[in-house]
């Protein structure tokens, strides 16, 4: 990593116009263990990869709830995660109390991404070293926003965070454009699949991924680990049948499923 | 320090007492009680001091604790309403909402101003009448136009709808008579947004509920048995405005604080429309009012 005289301060400029300390902090959220979220058009999936400290301890909190029409998957300094969290139900709360309606997700990101600029501009402060995945539902549809340490938020259509969230991001670019028509277990499916990637052959079993829903319809809340493991069940099971079964067997078809079975290890 | 002064303002109770601020033989600074004259003195010197000056030395006792809930502040205390406007009537038809209220201002028992609104839009989906003291309603859509307009600054596709705004309204009022300086009036919200309509009341209490048709004032008393047995479900326009003449007039007649010049507005998706003033024709030729003189004589 580099190391110079510019990266003491958050509030030294670099002769190359860099915040060290902020990028520095977006390393933070590099290092955190994955999270990835998906969108379609009435659903938000946020899911994430707990890891326990050891065998005796219990799993790490990624994912928390901020109101029933809203919530976030974390990445980095968990402390910081909770802290933030607590930020955003307080906002929450404080917006139902004056207007009996839920704050639109849209204006709470803006105002934690604010929080967030503050501790790139002060002395004093240091960045949040957490990466939020913000999942929310109101009136103009459903949304997705990355908040960063540096103060900087983009709605996605589906984004992953943490550490190696490439492999799932180049899954997840790969199938995006449908994302918008998808039903909400289809999106938990494909949710799984891209933390799957992230593990990189390691067992992906319920115990060690959390995965969270937000719809029309439906508060946000925790899928249970029982429901999560039989859908991990079934995508497993899915994986290990023979071809896709898009296409009846017929007898020139056989060729076809030669050629799919092929090409099936390419395409996951 | 101030010579004379200084030796009986120093003989303060140093902690606050429950009763009256007064008591027998509290203990002053210097170590020696101290009478209820010297302190009522001391209390009136405060409070004379305070008038006059708008501030008095920090030893001298005139802040007013509030110990029994009717002593009133010496600045803000709990105003009497002076240009006040009478009903306002709000019903849900099928497009929307409808209200009416009338636009005079009373100076107590004088009809003094004949041309106030007392029903205003706000924002793109919801319409404000108030009953009470006018330069609160003005206060009000100051709050609400600030309110407004952040909202529209976010320029985001969310916007506050009735329901929000009503909420805010009730927080508002709530807020101001817990502070013993309320806003006098009673609001009348009505809007749509999305389809939904919307209608509900925020009184100086800041108590608030949501109906079907509701009123203010001398309307509650006079056009709420009128809407409630002839009021439907989704009438049209000209079936809505009718019944709402139909309790102005009656209000006319009877609330001494109406005038023969009303308003009717309207919110619907599109937008709202406040329409212009216009009177309702009267009727008051009847038998017992011809010769008045007849069993009073000398009257007119």
């Amino acid at each position: 990593m580099f190391r110079n005289q510019y990266d003491t301060d958050v509030t030294t400029w670099s002769p190359a116009g860099r915040l060290f300390q902020v990028e520095y902090a977006m390393e933070a959220v590099k290092q955190g263990s994955a999270a990835v979220g998906l969108r379609s058009r009435t659903h938000v999936v946020l899911a994430a990869v707990n890891k326990a400290a050891s065998d005796l301890s219990s799993h790490q909190r990624k994912v928390f709830k901020v109101d029933d029409h809203v919530g976030v998957a974390i990445a980095g300094l968990t402390a910081d995660g909770r802290v933030l969290s607590r930020y955003l139900r307080n906002e929450c709360i404080n917006h139902s109390f004056v207007y009996e309606a839920p704050l639109p997700v849209g204006r709470l990101v803006v105002r934690l991404a604010d929080k967030a600029q503050v501790c790139t501009q002060r002395s004093w402060k240091r960045p949040y070293g957490v990466g939020l995945l913000v999942a929310g539902l109101d009136e103009s549809g459903a949304h997705l926003y990355y908040n960063c340490p540096s103060g900087n938020y983009f709605e996605y259509q589906a984004f992953a965070i943490g550490s190696r969230s490439q492999a799932a991001k180049t899954y997840l670019e790969r199938r995006f454009e449908s994302f918008d028509k998808y039903s909400s277990e289809e999106l938990i499916k494909d949710a799984l699949f891209a933390i799957k990637e992230t593990l990189q052959g390691e067992k992906l079993t319920s115990s060690i991924c959390t995965v969270a829903i937000v719809g029309v319809g439906e508060p946000f809340h925790i899928i249970d680990q029982q429901a999560v493991q039989e859908m991990i069940e079934a995508i497993e099971a899915r994986e290990e049948a023979p071809a896709e079964p898009a296409e009846p067997a017929e007898p020139a078809g056989d060729i076809q499923d030669e050629g799919n079975q092929d090409a099936a290890p390419m395409e996951i | 320090m101030f010579g004379s002064l200084e030796t009986t303002l120093d003989l303060l109770p140093s902690f606050s007492s429950p009763f009256l601020g007064l008591e027998l033989l509290p203990w002053g600074r210097r170590g020696r009680p101290i009478g209820v004259p010297t302190q009522v003195v001391m209390r009136a010197l405060g409070q004379f001091l305070h008038g006059c000056l708008g501030w008095a030395p920090p030893w001298v006792n005139h802040e007013q604790e509030m110990y029994f809930s009717t002593w009133i502040d010496w600045e803000t205390s709990c105003r009497y309403p002076y240009v006040t406007g009478t009903s306002v009537i709000g019903i849900k038809y099928k497009d929307g909402v409808l209200m009416a209220a009338d636009t005079g201002g009373s100076y107590g028992s004088t009809l003094r101003y004949k041309s106030v609104e007392r029903i205003k839009p706000i924002g793109k989906h919801s319409l404000l009448g108030a009953s009470g003291e006018i330069s609160d309603f003005q206060e009000l859509l100051r709050y609400l136009d600030e309110l407004i307009l952040y909202d529209n600054m976010w320029d985001d596709g969310n916007s506050l709808g009735p329901k929000e705004i009503h909420n805010y309204l009730t927080r508002v009022m709530y807020n101001r008579r817990n502070k013993f300086n309320p806003l006098w009036n009673s609001l009348v919200l009505g809007g749509v947004k999305n389809g939904q309509k919307y209608l509900g009341v925020v009184t100086m209490l800041g108590a608030h509920f949501e109906d079907k048709h509701v009123a203010t004032g001398f309307g509650n008393h006079l056009a709420v048995p009128i809407l409630r047995s002839e009021w439907k479900e989704d009438m049209n326009f000209e079936e809505a405005v009718k019944l709402l003449e139909k309790c102005l007039l009656v209000l006319l007649y009877r609330d001494r604080s109406s005038i023969n010049k009303f308003q009717i507005a309207k919110i619907t998706e599109e937008g709202a429309t406040i329409y212009p003033a216009y009177s309702l024709k009267t009727f008051w030729g009847f038998s017992a009012f011809q010769n008045p003189a007849k069993c009073a004589e000398g009257t007119w």
